[in-house]
C-alpha cells in the first residue's frame, strides 16, 4: 500500500502500565484485560490520514522490565516518536518518568517527539497521581500530555494521532532533515507535495 | 505406506528438505539401510551442490544415525520416528466411529498379533506386549472363558479404554490390536513397552531411553522420563527416593529462607523481583485453567522467586514463568491423570501416529480441577519441590540468556542469523532486503524458549526431543528455530517487512500436526548433525 510518509513509534514505560493494551487498542480497538507480558519488543502497525494523506505507522512496544532495557534501548535510535507511558494508579510508575525521558534523550535522536500518556484513567477510584501533575511533568519537559484508557479506548486514538500530527507539522515546516540521519519517517511515493513546500521554503531562506 | 498426502505441497519444493525426504519417501521404511544412505547423499549433493564438505558430513552423520554408534539399538529406525501406522492417518472421531462400530475383534488379527510377537527376538518385548494384550482382554475372558480362539464382543469405547485403571496409554495402544492390522501392532507397541521396561531397571540406560524418547515421550511415562532426563531422578532406581527426599528437603530450606520474615540480608533487588513476580504471575496468559488456580500461581511466585534468590547473577527476567508451564503441566498431570479419567482430545487433528506421545494427548482441562486443589496439600509441597529442580535444571544450560544484557541470546541469535545464511540463503537474502533483523522477532523465541510461538502440546512434544539432546535449550534450539523459518519458508519469502514481522510474531498455531512437528524435529535434528556433530569446518563456521 502506498504511502506519504512512514512513522516509527516505541511506546516505554514500566512494567504493567498498560503499553501493550493501548497498541492493541489502537490497532485492533479491543481490549485484553489479561495482557501476556512483553517479551523484548512487539511490533504494531496502522495507517492513519492527515490533510489527505496516508501515514503509516509501524509502532514497537517495548518490555517494561529493566532486564530488556540493553535490548529495547536499541530501538530508540530509530523512532520518530515515542509514547512515555505511566499508570495513573500507581505512582512508581510516575516517579520513574524522569529516568525513561532521560533513557530516551540520551539513546534517541534529539528530534524525537515524545507524548506522555497517564493511562488508566477509568479506574479513577484508585488514582494516585492527578492530572495537573501530569501536566506539570510535561510541560517541564516540553511534552505533549494526555489521560488515556486502553479499556474504555478513550483518548486512545487521539494519543498516536497528536504524536503523528507533531512529526507531520516538523516536517511541514521543515525542521527534520528527512535526507540526513532521521531514521524514524520514511518518505513515501505520494509525498511530493509537502516535498516541494519543502524546497520552497529552502529557496526562500536561501534567497533572505 | 508413509504419508505422502500430509503435505504433498511441501514435495513441491525444489528444495525439498533432506529430513522431509527421509520421512516422505514412498516406501522408505522398507528399504534396506544402504539404499537408503546413497539415496540421500545423491539428494544432497543435488542440492547443496558445489559447496561438497556436506557430503562427507552427512554421511558422517547418517553413518551415525544409522546405528554406528548407538547403544543397543538395531537400526535407523530407532532413532528416526517410527512408521505411521494405518489407523494414525484416521482423524480421532473416525477413529472413535470405527472402533465402536468394529465390535467383533478378528481372530485371525489375534493369532497374527502372537505369532509376531513369537517372532519377535526380543523375547522381554513379546512377554510385556502379551501381558499388555491379556491386561486389557481380561474384560473379554471374565465374560468368555476363551481368549483369542473366540470371537470377542468389545464394546468399550477409547475413554472407557482411558479409565481403565492405569492402563492409560497402553490399552490405547491395544485399542489398536482390535482393529489394525499386525504390522502396526508390532511397529507402536513394543515401543511403548521397550521405554516401560527401561524405565523398571535397576540402573536406567541413559543413552538408550534418550533414544526412545526422542520420539516423543508417551503420556503417562513422560513425568518419569522427564525428571530422569533432566537429572533429577537418578538414573540408580535404589538411590531414587533417597535423593529426592534430599532435594525437596533441599527446596524446603531454601524457601522459608527465602520468605523468612527476619531475614536481614533481603536487598532491594530481591524486593523489586518479588514485586515483579506478584504483578507477572497472574498475567499470565493461557487456555489452561490449570494456570489460573490461586494455589497454582502462588506456588510459581514462591519457584520463581526461590530460583532468582539462589542466582542472583540472573535474577528474575519475564518470560521464565512461561518456562515453568511445561514443566507443571508434565508433573501435575503426572499425578492428577489417575484422578481425572476422561479422555477428551484438546484438538482434532490429522494424526500420522496414534501413539500417546501425540500432540492430541496433551489435554487442555483434563489435569486438575478446583475441587481437587484443596486435595492436594502435602502432595503440592512435593510438586513445587520436583517442579522447582526440573525448572532450575532447564535454566541450568541457558543462564546466560538471563543475565546482564543477555548475552546468552544475543549470541545464539547470531548463531541462528549464521545457520540461516547457509541453509536458507534465499530467505536470509529476503530478510536483508526487507530490513528484517532476526532479533525483531527471535528474541522472544529464546527468552521463552518458543512457548509463545508454538501451541502448547507442540510444545510439550518439543521438548520431549529436546531434553533428549545434548545441551538441547542452548544449542539444538537453535536448530530448531531455524527449522520453523525454514518450515514457513515459502510463506516469508512472499511478505514485506511489515507482514514479515507480524507473521514471525505470531506465527499461526492452527497448522500444527503430528507430521509437521516432525518435519520440524528432524530438519533441526539433521542440522545439527551436519554442522555441529561432525568434525568439518563447517563446525567452525556454525
Amino acid at each position: 500500500m502506498s504511502y506519504a510518509y512512514l512513522f516509527k513509534f516505541i511506546i516505554i514505560g514500566d512494567s504493567g502500565v498498560g503499553k501493550s493494551c493501548l497498541l492493541l487498542q489502537f490497532t485492533d480497538k479491543r481490549f485484553q484485560p489479561i495482557h501476556d507480558l512483553t517479551i523484548g519488543v512487539e511490533f504494531g502497525a496502522k495507517i492513519v490520514q492527515m490533510d489527505g494523506k496516508t501515514i503509516k505507522l509501524q509502532i514497537w512496544d517495548t518490555a517494561g522490565q529493566e532486564s530488556f532495557r540493553s535490548i529495547t534501548r536499541s530501538y530508540y535510535r530509530g523512532a520518530a516518536g515515542a509514547l512515555l507511558v505511566y499508570d495513573i494508579t500507581r505512582r512508581e510508575t510516575f516517579n520513574h518518568l524522569a529516568t525513561w525521558l532521560e533513557d530516551a534523550r540520551q539513546y534517541s535522536s534529539p528530534d524525537m517527539t515524545v507524548v506522555l500518556v497517564g493511562n488508566k484513567c477509568d479506574l479513577e477510584h484508585r488514582r494516585q497521581v492527578s492530572k495537573e501533575e501530569g501536566e506539570a511533568f510535561a510541560r517541564a519537559h516540553g511534552l505533549s500530555f494526555l489521560e488515556t484508557s486502553a479499556k474504555t479506548a478513550f483518548h486512545v486514538e487521539e494519543t498516536f494521532t497528536e504524536a503523528a500530527r507533531t512529526i507531520y507539522e516538523k516536517i511541514k515546516q521543515g525542521k527534520l532533515d528527512l535526507n540526513g540521519d532521521f531514521q524514524g519517517v520514511k518518505v513515501g511515493a505520494t509525498a511530493n507535495t509537502i516535498q516541494l513546500q519543502q524546497n520552497n521554503q529552502d529557496e526562500r531562506s536561501g534567497c533572505c | 505406506m508413509s504419508s505422502t498426502n500430509v503435505d504433498s505441497s511441501r514435495f513441491e519444493d525444489e528444495n525439498l528438505s533432506v529430513a522431509s525426504l527421509i520421512f516422505y519417501e514412498p516406501g522408505f521404511w522398507e528399504f534396506p539401510q544402504r539404499k537408503f544412505m546413497s539415496l540421500h547423499l545423491h539428494k544432497v549433493e543435488g542440492d547443496l551442490a558445489g559447496e561438497d564438505p556436506y557430503g562427507f558430513v552427512l554421511a558422517d552423520s547418517l553413518a551415525k544415525m544409522s546405528g554406528a554408534d548407538n547403544v543397543g539399538s538395531t537400526s535407523y529406525e530407532d532413532i528416526l520416528p517410527k512408521v505411521p501406522p494405518r489407523a494414525a492417518r484416521l482423524s480421532f472421531e473416525e477413529y472413535n466411529r470405527t472402533f465402536s462400530l468394529n465390535k467383533v475383534v478378528d481372530r485371525q488379527v489375534g493369532e497374527e498379533v502372537k505369532r509376531q510377537l513369537q517372532d519377535a527376538t526380543d523375547t522381554r518385548v513379546a512377554e510385556q506386549s502379551n501381558r499388555i494384550i491379556h491386561n486389557n482382554c481380561r474384560e473379554e475372558r471374565s465374560n468368555d472363558s476363551g481368549s483369542f480362539d473366540t470371537n470377542i464382543e468389545s464394546s468399550m469405547t477409547v475413554t472407557e479404554l482411558d479409565s481403565d485403571e492405569k492402563q492409560g496409554s497402553d490399552s490405547l495402544d491395544c485399542a489398536l490390536y482390535e482393529t489394525d492390522i499386525p504390522r502396526e501392532v508390532e511397529r507402536l507397541s513394543p515401543e511403548c513397552c521397550r521405554l516401560k521396561e527401561l524405565l523398571q531397571q535397576s540402573v536406567i540406560n541413559l543413552e538408550r531411553l534418550k533414544q526412545l524418547a526422542w520420539h516423543g515421550s508417551p503420556k503417562d511415562y513422560r513425568g518419569t522420563i522427564w525428571k530422569i532426563l533432566l537429572g533429577y531422578w537418578p538414573i540408580v532406581n535404589l538411590r531414587r527416593n533417597e535423593v529426592v527426599k534430599r532435594k525437596r528437603e533441599d527446596y524446603r530450606v531454601s524457601l522459608s529462607r527465602a520468605f523468612s520474615q527476619s531475614r536481614k540480608s533481603e536487598t532491594e533487588q530481591e524486593r523489586l523481583v518479588w514485586r515483579q513476580i506478584t504483578l507477572d504471575v497472574p498475567r499470565i496468559c493461557s487456555d489452561y485453567n490449570l494456570f489460573r488456580l490461586p494455589a497454582l500461581q502462588e506456588l510459581l511466585k514462591r519457584i520463581l522467586f526461590v530460583w532468582s534468590v539462589r542466582h542472583p547473577a540472573c535474577g528474575y527476567v519475564q518470560g521464565m514463568n512461561d518456562i515453568l508451564m511445561p514443566l507443571v503441566y508434565v508433573l501435575f498431570s503426572e499425578v492428577y491423570q489417575t484422578r481425572t479419567s476422561t479422555f477428551r482430545p484438546t484438538f482434532t487433528v490429522e494424526t500420522e501416529s496414534f501413539s500417546s506421545a501425540s500432540i492430541q494427548y496433551v489435554e487442555k482441562d483434563g489435569v486438575l480441577n478446583l475441587e481437587d486443589i484443596d486435595e492436594l496439600n502435602t502432595a503440592l509441597d512435593d510438586l513445587e519441590a520436583d517442579v522447582y529442580w526440573c525448572f532450575s535444571s532447564v535454566l541450568e544450560s541457558i543462564q546466560d540468556f538471563y543475565t546482564f544484557a543477555q548475552p546468552g541470546i544475543q549470541r545464539r541469535i547470531q548463531l541462528l542469523e549464521r545457520l540461516l545464511g547457509r541453509v536458507c540463503p534465499n530467505l536470509y537474502g529476503h530478510f536483508q532486503r526487507q530490513g528484517v533483523e532476526l532479533v525483531q522477532f527471535a528474541f522472544r523465541w529464546f527468552n521463552c524458549l518458543l512457548i509463545r510461538e508454538l501451541p502448547f502440546p507442540v510444545v510439550i512434544r518439543l521438548w520431549d526431543s529436546v531434553l533428549c539432546e545434548e545441551d538441547g535449550f542452548g544449542s539444538f534450539y537453535v536448530f530448531i528455530c531455524a527449522s520453523l523459518l525454514h518450515f514457513f519458508e515459502k510463506d516469508l519469502i512472499r511478505m514485506e517487512f511489515q507482514d514479515l514481522i507480524l507473521f514471525l510474531q505470531n506465527i499461526p498455531k492452527d497448522i500444527w500436526t503430528d507430521s509437521n512437528v516432525k518435519i520440524l524435529l528432524s530438519q533441526a535434528y539433521l542440522w545439527r548433525e551436519i554442522f555441529i556433530s561432525s568434525k568439518s569446518s563447517l563446525a567452525d563456521r556454525i
